[in-house]
């Protein structure tokens, strides 16, 4: 690569989970935000918002110029169809600038019916071939989210994808799921049921990771591997860790990559700010490798927070206390940790308001 | 001829050899999880010529899997695998990939293709749109009904196949898990799915595939065929490949007597078989999803009716 020439910054894309969150990175720089609104969306309902609050955000996005896009990733039954595209075309009207979607078919009736309206498409579908990505251009998409799975997000696989005429996208914060996305049936294998939604949907699959959202996490709870021969080992956590690709910025962007996107829909506003600031200055330095380091150490300080919360969520579903120490302790082990769990502890209002109504939800069918 | 047609999976040349695949009508070769599955047809042309011909011999269809989750440079070896496909002959292609699907309908036309299970298929408008591309089968994601999977199949006039028996895929990763927890650090791979590895945690029983998760539990619908009969499937699948080598004829020569019974207006008693099968497989039985249900309930047909 020729050190002239800049490289090209990738835009933020950033979640929108609450009003509060939108305006503090709004604040922070962010240049795409995504909302979904309750029920048609992949987050469980107590981290979704309504469709007024959504209608603020968008109203808050455009004043400033910036883009947002709807969130309907939820794998629908066939007859939830007509309602999830009255509700594309209530927020196109709006004034939504793409979509994010996950069923070909769906994504199919929105080009027809809404040709001018962009489609993003979901990492729901794990698209990691060429192939692939000229399949969903030929639908009508013109932006794809890469798998979250580090050997996907090797810049050397990304030229390889490069160039297609579908933008890429990736998360740069996010898990990093134990299996592909959307192929993992665990949740609803465990435990699923048709429950009645106070949402349009009617009834949803509550339990199933891809046709609700609801997911119990099975790759993050300890398991014990038994060997042929009956032998077992204990302690086991299939899944790897998180996702924060920081220090990979630049080659990733330089392999092109046109959007880094940042998960989290369930944070408090107070954490998105955070990590929004500090990568909006981290892609704006890009070229700048010496201001690089600083900021990457201080982001993954806050991945690790993340962690954290995770430790809380499965507390809450195991609601066991030894669960929570057991999964709490590597945590605690770490004294910068140590103080994180302070701070996220200190923010009682937000685990209370949010962490409990989830609680609700699990305790619902968790029988 | 029987008015249903059982097929089953085999992934080696070995495999066949060994397994009593008379009860089925159609075998589907090739492991579509991991491509570095020694001795794997998919991969293997003199193998998969080999296995072609032993089937048609034995007058059975040929359907190959292609692999389900290919990167980008994965994409030449199943460009490789639609030519061997194309120039045996075999009578359809299961694939799981929209990408793989899309090289197929531009390169070869010919060939006739199936949509499997690892293809997320949830809704009609897609089924439809996989229709142009060539789809003369799918077999819907597992998390879909049967009322769901029956309407998919009458409104898009489309053959929906079913699996009766076996072991679910519940998930697929991009590493072999097996690998991982043995710190494997060398290439080439010891073939350690090939054991019984498990998953045990305080709430669910676990089979890994290396780089699948498959549920402990054996999907059974025995006591649902007159309701799947009913409701106009006609295509099932046994999946086998993660079981002794008996299992495959065991299973199949049952389900083929239940088949014919149901399907000929014989009188069925399913609680003839039952007991069997749960000797047969080593762990409970479930229905999987197709009663709305968590994925490793079991329904009897008392509590359907």
């Amino acid at each position: 690569m020729n050190p002239a020439v800049p490289t090209k910054k990738p835009l933020l894309m950033v979640p929108a989970g609450s009003l509060k969150a939108a305006q503090a990175a709004l604040r922070e720089g962010a240049d795409i935000f995504y909302a979904g609104i309750r029920g048609w969306s992949l987050r469980p309902t107590a981290f979704e918002i309504d469709e007024t609050e959504f209608l603020k955000i968008l109203k808050l996005t455009k004043f400033f110029g910036k883009k947002i896009f709807l969130t309907m990733n939820c794998f629908y039954r066939t007859d939830e169809i007509p309602a999830a595209l009255a509700l594309i075309e209530k927020m196109k009207n709006a004034g939504i600038d793409a979509v994010i979607a996950s069923q070909p078919g769906l994504i199919r009736e929105i080009h027809r019916r809404f040709p001018d309206l962009a489609i993003n498409v979901s990492v729901q579908t794990s698209a990691s071939n060429r192939q692939e990505l000229e399949f969903y251009k030929e639908l009508g998409a013109s932006l794809v989210v890469l798998p979250r799975n580090f050997p996907e997000l090797d810049p050397d696989h990304i030229k390889k994808l490069a160039g297609t005429g579908v933008g890429l996208e990736m998360f740069l914060v996010g898990d990093d799921s134990l299996n592909y996305d959307g192929r993992c049936y665990l949740s609803s294998y465990l435990n699923q049921k048709k429950i009645k939604d106070d949402t349009e949907r009617k009834y949803c699959m509550m339990g199933s990771a891809n046709r609700n959202g609801f997911c119990y996490l099975m790759c993050k709870r300890e398991c014990e591997v038994m060997e042929p021969g009956g032998e077992i080992h204990r302690g086991h956590i299939l899944r790897r860790g998180d996702l924060a690709l920081f220090s990979k910025l630049k080659p990733l962007s330089d392999a092109g990559i046109e959007v880094v996107k940042i998960q989290g829909r369930e944070f408090p506003a107070g954490m998105v700010k955070l990590i929004v600031r500090m990568t909006r200055r981290l892609i704006d330095s890009i070229d700048d490798d010496s201001s690089e380091k600083e900021y990457v150490r201080e982001l993954e300080h806050l991945v690790r927070l993340k962690q954290v919360i995770s430790a809380n969520h499965l507390r809450l579903l195991a609601k066991s206390r030894s669960s929570f120490w057991r999964n709490i302790r590597p945590v605690i082990e770490k004294p910068w940790d140590n103080i994180l769990t302070a701070l996220w502890m200190a923010f009682p209002f937000y685990r209370e308001l949010r962490w409990k109504k989830y609680l609700n939800e699990a305790n619902k069918i968790d029988t | 001829m029987a008015n249903f047609e059982l097929s089953t999976s085999v992934f080696t040349l070995s495999e066949i050899q060994r397994t009593d695949i008379s009860p089925f009508d159609s075998v589907y070769l090739g492991d579509p999880f991991c491509r570095d599955y020694s001795k794997n047809l998919g991969e293997n042309r003199e193998d998969l010529k080999k296995a072609v011909e032993l089937l048609r011999s034995n007058d059975k269809k040929v359907y190959v899997s292609s692999y389900s989750v290919p990167r980008n440079d994965d994409l030449d070896a199943a460009e490789r695998l639609l030519s061997w496909c194309e120039e045996l002959k075999v009578d359809a292609v299961e694939i799981h990939n929209f990408g793989t699907l899309r090289m197929a309908k531009n390169r070869h036309p010919g060939l006739k293709l199936f949509v499997g299970y690892l293809a997320n298929v949830y809704t009609e408008p897609t089924v439809m749109k996989l229709k142009v591309f060539g789809a003369s089968r799918i077999m819907g994601n597992y998390e879909l009904s049967m009322e769901e999977l029956e309407t998919i199949k009458n409104n898009c006039n489309i053959d929906v196949e079913l699996l009766i028996h076996g072991k679910m895929i519940l998930g697929i990763s991009e590493t072999c898990l097996l690998k991982r927890r043995l710190e494997h650090k060398e290439d080439d791979c010891m073939d350690l799915c090939r054991r019984d590895f498990h998953l045990v945690s305080s709430k669910m029983f676990l089979r890994t595939f290396g780089r699948v998760t498959m549920s402990g539990k054996d999907v059974c619908m025995i006591e649902h065929l007159p309701e799947v009969i009913r409701r106009g499937f006609k295509v099932f699948r046994i999946e086998s490949f993660a079981e002794n080598r008996d299992y495959a004829g065991n299973v199949g020569r049952i389900y083929r007597k239940a088949l014919e019974e149901a399907t000929g207006g014989k009188d069925f008693n399913p609680y003839n078989y039952l007991p069997e099968l749960q000797k047969i497989s080593r762990s409970n039985l479930c229905n999987g999803y197709y009663f709305a249900t968590s994925g490793q309930e079991y329904v009897t047909a008392g509590q359907r009716s």
